[in-house]
């Protein structure tokens, strides 16, 4: 009995030193100002070499493959750590960025650097007290000082401060990015010019053309059946399921909101005839045996395999899914007999109703990066930012290495310039590209490399991504297509709905039942059903609170313009 | 002459001492555990310590310590949830389906197997009956899928003899979740739970079988007269058990198998915590959710017992 009393003794102390040891610190830290010295020397860039390597540990948000990331960075690491003197650890995991930031929070077990958050994640940080202060680091600096004075404004906390920078910032005004539409409805262009190329500018006449198209086109050679329309959605448990969003454009939604210009009320597209709208039309495809019911369960790489079977007319998402899932894959396996129609063309399809079509959001504040409490050296973290706004940081955090046989750009010493190769310029522009990402990839190319970073347009008219910087025919079209549909974003994006906020589990279970209605309401078997469905859902949503929801998206959205006078 | 009753030496030796004595007398039984002990009281005893969230306004990254109590908030706001009643009743009726068919299956495979007179045979039967145990729940939903989906084996069939003439979504239909997934917890889980009832006949005495040969029992009557009785045992045991774990109605297969089509029909207990807790980093919300279904868990593995006890004369403890 003594020793079960004993044993019960120790293992209640043993609790509590487990729960001592959950405490994390609460005091301020204090920002060091200080940079690692410099030799005095110069390397070919500009960039004034430390006298040790400068070290710097950063964790992208982004939910990517750790593999792949290690694979394309490590020639691009190499080359910093011997040109600058500089140790760039970039890594990611292929899990829920919230659930590991989480972790890391609990755990107190984060890095120096955080990059690719969202606005959401950083107030997480700013509000524990986790995030440095960077007014007196970014005053130290040159080219990001610059582009600052336009973005801090617009991302200072209630405090005055400033704690987090911009990760590819810069999309939002016209004049200072080059447009990109990553949203937009699509056809297959050999089918649609069997069918006459007939007027597909409104959603009625998109689905007379998918119709058509399949009615040419009813089976693949296997037998299989062919659908109009396909979707991926990203599952995604939101009050706007992914392929709202998408297709919302088409109805003057913006990302699932029906926003009045006039007024800037902001309205859920469950509650707005607009979203009502849009459901119908969904049904429609399915009722006309248009839609791929299995949008629903897929990955992305079973659309894609779907696909390369040739099985889908049209798809509605990011430009660039067909293309790499698709077409990139009909060219492997045909090679020299690929035909250059045998591809999705993109094409703007508004209701007539609506002005301009809203595919398009634009976010002048992109992604967020912050220096957390752990960092020792921020001067260096800033120091190194402020090279990556530099015109020649940007090109070599987005182009990769230069002067290398896979290069895609070369890099003058002399004149400090940079700029693509013409073999790099012809492949990628060529009507049947025969550009291989891969080898450019791998010294670093597409952005992997990049911290802050961002979208503006350079001096010499590119941008750091090589196919924004050279378009080829078909993304001339596609841009030319779809230039009315992009719209300023910012001020919506930039509403943030903080874990602590009581509404987070409303918006949850809105959410949830959301997304079960939407999707039994497209896939009902007559209209009426479809309708009645839908009507369930927003009644139930409007109980679980959506209207309290919308409210505070629509008070946060005013504020935000306000705020920003725009 | 001293004394050389350990009885009576022990009572003059003081705790410690005692302690020392006991660890030095079965010290081999001590080293072959002493690691799992270990491991045990770091990994399920020290975090236990962490339930105190459920009772606190806790978020990622704050201070425990620092953190307002609350104290049954997190209970009452799940009993009060709207989700409440559907999460309550999936899980009950996963957990029941199971229960009903999953928890006889075992017993019906292993009293066949029992029957079989060829051994060869008997062991292949038994080997394939337990190889899904060991394949993830991410290879079996990828099997469900290609079986179950909308070109799957199952609607090419049903098509192609004329049954049906449009192909049925299954994995979108709620209404068939419940059915998916009990089934697949039983394919998955009953050979290797026969295991148990095998091991427990196996031990039943031969002659019992002579001896009612002899009072003119044919199989059946063996089977219920001499097999059943042996291994109530192992089968009550194990029905309490199962009673306790009630609550536990999949995690796994839920996320895997359920999609938006069917949240009404999947979502349990576990699911529910990890959306509402996890997944918005309310980890004392989460916490308490996974406290309530320990604590009725218990309750009910104690009350069962109870009752078997004065019932049956079978118990757990």
């Amino acid at each position: 009995m003594k020793i079960k009393k004993s044993i019960a003794c120790v293992l209640s102390v043993i609790m509590l030193i487990g729960m001592l040891s959950g405490c994390g610190q609460d005091e301020e830290v204090k920002v060091n100002l200080e940079m690692t010295p410099t030799t005095g020397e110069v390397n070919e860039y500009g960039w004034k070499m430390p006298k040790e390597t400068i070290k710097l540990d950063v964790f992208s948000a982004l939910q990517s493959s750790p593999d792949d990331m290690k694979k394309y960075n490590e020639k691009m690491k190499d080359y910093l750590l011997e040109k600058f003197n500089v140790d760039i650890n970039l890594y990611c995991y292929d899990t829920n960025p919230d659930e590991r930031l989480n972790l890391m929070l609990s755990s107190n077990d984060y890095p120096d650097c955080i990059t690719y958050l969202n606005a959401t994640q950083v107030e997480k940080f700013i509000k524990m007290k986790k995030a440095l202060p960077l007014d007196e680091l970014v005053d130290k600096t040159t080219d990001l000082k610059k582009r600052y004075e336009r973005y801090s404004p617009m991302i200072r906390s209630e405090d005055g401060k400033l704690y987090q920078l911009l990760t590819r910032c810069g999309k939002a005004d016209m004049d200072l990015m080059i447009p990109c539409a990553d949203t937009c409805p699509m056809l297959r262009l050999d089918w649609y010019k069997e069918i006459g190329s007939p007027d597909i500018s409104t959603p009625e006449k998109y689905l007379d053309a998918l119709k058509k198209m399949v009615a040419n086109h009813p089976t693949t050679k296997s037998g299989k059946k062919t659908y109009g329309i396909s979707f991926y959605d990203t599952k995604k448990s939101d009050i706007t399921p992914s392929y709202i969003s998408y297709v919302g454009g088409m109805f003057g939604l913006k990302q699932g909101w029906d926003i009045d210009e006039s007024t800037n009320e902001v309205v859920h597209w469950l509650n707005s005839d607009k979203g009502m709208k849009l459901i119908k039309y969904l049904n429609k495809l399915n009722l006309e045996e248009l839609f791929d019911p299995e949008g629903f369960l897929m990955s992305i790489e079973e659309w894609g395999e779907k696909g390369v079977d040739e099985r889908y007319a049209g798809y509605i998402g990011p430009w660039f899914h067909p293309g790499y899932y698709i077409s990139d894959n009909w060219m492997k396996l045909m090679g020299e007999d690929y035909p250059k129609e045998m591809r999705y063309v993109h094409y703007d399809v508004k209701d007539s109703e609506i002005e301009h079509s809203t595919y398009n959001p634009q976010d002048a504040l992109g992604f967020r990066v912050i220096l957390t409490d752990k960092c020792k050296n921020p001067a260096d973290y800033m120091r190194w930012f402020d090279f990556e706004h530099s015109e020649i940081g940007v090109k070599l955090t987005g182009y990769g290495i230069p002067n290398e046989e896979a290069s895609i750009w070369t890099y003058d010493e002399a004149t400090k310039t940079g700029k693509f190769t013409d073999k790099a310029v012809k492949e990628i522009t060529a009507e049947k590209s025969c550009f291989d990402f891969e080898p450019y990839m791998l010294l670093g190319g597409e952005c992997q490399m990049v911290i802050t970073g961002t979208l503006e347009k350079l001096s010499d008219g590119t941008n750091c991504w090589l196919n924004q910087s050279n378009k080829d025919k078909w993304k001339e079209l596609k841009d030319e297509n779809l230039k009315d549909s992009f719209y300023n974003n910012t001020a919506m994006s930039a509403v943030v709905m903080t874990p602590d906020n009581p509404l987070i589990s409303k918006k949850q279970r809105c959410a949830d039942i959301i997304m079960t209605g939407y999707s039994q309401a497209i896939l009902a078997k007559t209209e009426e059903e479809c309708m009645s469905i839908i009507d369930k859902t927003q009644k139930d949503a409007i109980k679980a609170g959506l209207n309290e929801v919308q409210k505070f998206y629509n008070d946060n959205y005013k504020a935000n313009l306000e705020k920003w006078g725009k | 002459m001293k004394p050389r009753n350990k009885t009576l030496r022990h009572d003059n030796k003081s705790f410690f001492q005692r302690v020392l004595f006991e660890f030095n007398k079965e010290r081999q039984l001590w080293i072959i555990t002493i690691i799992m002990l270990i491991w045990v009281l770091i990994f399920a005893y020290i975090p236990m310590a962490g339930i105190i969230i459920a009772f606190k306004n806790y978020e990622p990254g704050y201070n425990m310590w620092n953190c307002d109590w609350v104290g049954f908030q997190y209970f009452k706001e799940f009993f009060t949830a709207p989700e409440f009643p559907q999460v309550m009743r999936n899980t009950l009726a996963i957990s029941g389906l199971n229960i009903l068919f999953g928890f006889p299956a075992p017993i019906i495979l292993a009293v066949l197997l029992n029957e079989m007179g060829r051994k060869k045979f008997k062991k292949v039967v038994q080997t394939v009956s337990y190889i899904p145990h060991f394949i993830s729940w991410v290879v079996v939903a990828s099997i469900l899928f290609t079986i179950l989906g909308n070109e799957g084996i199952l609607n090419n069939i049903l098509l192609s003899l004329g049954v049906i003439d449009k192909p049925i979504i299954y994995l979108y239909e709620g209404k068939y979740f419940w059915t998916i997934i009990t089934i697949a917890n039983i394919w998955k889980s009953i050979g290797w739970s026969s295991i148990l009832y095998l091991s427990a006949m196996s031990g039943i005495d031969e002659e019992l079988y002579q001896a009612g040969a002899v009072d003119g029992l044919g199989r059946f009557g063996m089977l219920w007269h001499i097999t059943l009785p042996s291994i109530a045992v192992t089968i009550v045991l194990l029905w309490i058990l199962g009673i306790g774990g009630i609550l536990n109605a999949g995690f796994e297969q839920q996320l895997l198998l359920g999609n938006d089509q069917t949240r009404t029909y999947y979502e349990v207990i576990d699911t529910y915590a990890y959306k509402y807790g996890i997944q918005q980093g309310r980890y004392g919300y989460g916490a308490a959710v996974g406290l309530m279904k320990g604590v009725i868990s218990v309750a009910l593995v104690f009350g069962v017992n109870h009752l078997s006890k004065k019932t049956l004369d079978i118990s757990v403890m």
